[in-house]
This record gives structure tokens, sequence and C-alpha cells, in this order.
């Protein structure tokens, strides 16, 4: 534990100062967030860091390879399933962002069955990708074929999501959207799925155009010039 | 998606630059964190935040209440026990904390059987903890009562986790080590299990 306390004492002494009033008003009302982010456990892709998160934004799911289950399903548990209907139903998110990243050790599980082979319940969880792995030929472990299964992952997590009724539902009225991303852990490169083409799209560094005018497909915002005047 | 892209950009700019060396590093050689942390989904209660984790440190499991089930051995999706058997057993991690929280959403479900009407899956996940909820029966002020569920849920997850074989052995072996806490969002207390007086006491 004494790496763990040291890091809850450097959090009091650094981020607690500056958040005590944001986690006082939050136990008091309740958590609000916007959104719900289902990741994968991989100590490499931490979604508060990587999106640089405040206390109270992201509800998080983390398991592995960042599966959603099918809706229907009686097997087994219900952990994930749960979380995402507690998050939609009872929280209102108003996003549900499915990322997965780069060296994926659940997809290179479900890739090649030797992996898992002696590794209790991993099979069968990972068994749950087999539909976005299976067109893809493994080429190595970190090959071509990884990251597109990686991306495929990301892929059907969503069209499972989208299997929910009351998930369908609130995307069809405008009151929930549902996104991909995938990290790349050496370049730390995140790329967007982009629902028309299917592809996945790098988010461009913050240059100097993009810093000044925002993305290039949206108008600069005051956060934006907040973020790039820091 | 325009928030977590603004964050993202905050991340490349502040902690990428510190960080990038670190993380090519833990690309090429994988992942070898020490600690399994099994915590809620609760956006208030974030791991890395609470013990200022650098990349590469903690393995993380998220579910409602950060509960660890029983060891099953249906042919079910098991998806706590799979990141538990992944971390353990593949990546070796040597300790494993389920951390809990103060206002947990979940403990509120165990004790209110109309928070989870209507809401699928959630009532048969929080029957996990239907062991927890008797457990504290009698206690009768509410905010008292919520406090000691969210302390049992903890002793319950760490009892589930020696039902795994792979952890028992490890535990006895003195390879692994298992811990308990809850973080108070209010006060921003850590209180960490004994597990000798079965009393979580707060970090000084």
């Amino acid at each position: 534990m004494d790496r763990l306390i040291r890091g809850y004492r450097e959090f009091r002494k650094t981020r607690w100062p500056e958040e005590r009033s944001n986690y006082a008003r939050m136990a008091k009302r309740g958590q609000r967030p916007e959104y719900l982010l289902i990741a994968c456990s991989d100590s490499r892709s931490d979604p508060a860091t990587v999106f640089s998160a405040n206390p109270g934004e992201l509800f998080v799911v983390r398991n592995v390879a960042a599966v959603v289950p099918p809706y229907a399903d009686d097997t087994g548990f219900y952990g994930t399933r749960a979380a995402i209907a507690y998050a939609v139903m009872a929280l209102n998110v108003r996003n549900v962002v499915v990322m997965g990243h780069a060296q994926c050790g659940g997809v290179a599980a479900a890739m090649d069955s030797k992996v898992a082979e002696s590794i209790p319940f991993l099979r069968e969880w990972v068994s749950l990708l087999k539909p976005a792995v299976e067109s893809k030929i493994p080429k190595g472990h970190h090959g071509h074929g990884n990251t597109d299964a990686e991306r495929a992952a990301v892929k059907l997590s969503i069209e499972r999501l989208r299997g929910y009724p009351f998930i369908a539902e609130r995307e069809k009225t405008g009151a929930l959207h549902v996104d991909g991303l995938r990290f790349d852990i050496a370049n730390g490169i995140l790329e967007v799925l982009n629902h028309e083409t299917g592809e996945f799209e790098p988010v461009e560094r913050p240059g100097l155009f993009s810093r000044w005018f925002g993305s290039g497909r949206r108008a600069a915002t005051a956060a934006n010039i907040r973020t790039a005047a820091e | 998606m325009d928030r977590l892209i603004q964050g993202y950009r905050a991340f490349k700019s502040r902690r990428w630059p510190e960080e990038r060396a670190h993380y090519e590093e833990l690309a090429a050689k994988g992942q070898k964190p020490d600690y399994l942390v099994i915590a809620c989904s609760d956006s208030r209660a974030d791991p890395a935040t609470i013990f200022d984790a650098a990349p590469g440190e903690l393995f993380v499991v998220r579910n409602v209440a950060g509960i660890v089930p029983p060891y099953e051995t249906d042919s079910g999706y098991h998806g706590t026990s799979a990141a538990l058997a992944f971390a353990v057993v593949t990546l070796g991690v040597k300790q494993i904390l389920v951390l809990g929280h103060a206002q947990c959403g979940g403990i509120a479900a165990a004790i209110d059987d109309r928070l989870t009407e209507g809401v699928p899956f959630l009532g048969n996940w929080i029957a996990l903890l239907e062991p927890v909820r008797a457990h504290s029966a009698h206690v009768h002020d509410p905010a008292a009562r919520h406090v000691a569920m969210e302390r049992d849920c903890v002793k319950l997850s760490l009892d589930n986790l020696m039902s795994f074989p792979f952890v028992a052995e490890r535990v006895k072996d003195g390879r692994l080590r298992l811990n308990g806490a809850r973080f108070g969002i209010a006060d921003g207390r850590l209180e960490v299990l004994d597990r000798t007086s079965g009393e979580f006491i707060a970090v000084e």
C-alpha cells in the first residue's frame, strides 16, 4: 500500500485544495456526469488521465478490452450492463463513449486462443469479441491485424450499445450520443470514429491554427481559447 | 465529445511531454502494473486521481459499487472475474486494492429496492450485496447504515476474492496482498481497512 498512500498524500497536497469545493458540492448534490466512458482495464490507457478529467465528469466502466456484452444474454453476471443502465437511466448521461487502445491484451487474447487458454474466465469474456476479430488475420503481436481488430472491437461495442432499447430510444431523440475512440499508447494519438465513413481519424495536434480557431470543424469556443491561453 | 477532445488536447500539451518516454517504454515492453484496483464507476471516486497515479501503475476494474463477485465455475460471461484473472495470472500484480467510497449509489440501491426498479440488470448485480444488506439490518440510523454498508461491501469483495483459487494460492505464499479502503468524497479522506481489527482507519 505504500505507493498508494504516498500518491494519496500527493493528491491531498496538490489536487484536493483545488478541487475541495467541487468535491464538497458533489457530495451534497450527488454526481451529475455528462459522460459514461467504457474503457479497458489496461494501466496505460486511463481515461481520467487522457482526458484531463475533473472529479465528477466521467462515470467509468473498465473491463478487459472495453467489451459491451449484448443486451439479451442470460448468462453470467451483469456488471457492465448494470453500470450502463445505471449511467443512462439513473444518471442521465448525455454521452456514451467506448475507448479502445493499442497493444490491447484482451484483443490479442481474442485473436489468439493460446493467450487465454490457461486463464480462468478470460477466454469466455474475450469470446464476446469474436465477431470483431474473426476477419482479422493476426500478424504478430503488434501487427496491423491487431490495430484493425482493436478498432473493430470498438465498433462492435457501439453496435451492441445501440441494441440496448434505452440507448436506441435516447439516441433517436438526440438526448444521447454514442461515440468511439482508440488511444495509441506509443505515440499518444487519439483516434475518433467517424460514424459516416466508419473510419477512425486522429485528433489533430493543437497547432497554431486550431489553437486560435478551433478544430476546423467547429468555431473556437471560450473554453478553447482559455485552454490555449494557459 | 467536445469536452473530451479539449481535455485530450490539454493532456497532449501538458502531461504527454512529461510522460512521453514512459508511454513509449510501456508500449514497447508491455504493461507491468503492481496494483489491481477494483473501484466503483462513480465519477467522484477516480483511483488514478485519488492515488496520483502515473500511466502503467494501476490496472483498474470499475463497476457499480466496486463489487467482486464470488468465484463461479459456470461458463457465463464474467467481466470482473476475467479482469481479475488477467491481472493476477497473466500480469502478476502484487497487490489488489478494493476501493469503496461515500455516497455510493450502488449501496443506496441495495438498501432501497425502488432505486433498481425500471433499471435493467441493476437489481441482478446489486443482489450480490445481499449479505451486506442483511449484516447491517439492525442499524436504524440511515446515514450510519449507509456508511456501514459501504465498508461491509469492501469486506465482502475481499472475502469473495479469496474464493478464487488463483488468488488464495498467491495470498498464502506471499506473492499477493489484498487491501481495502474507502474514500470520503465530502472530506477527501481515505480510510484503510485494518485486516486484524476489521476497522477502517483514516490515513493521517
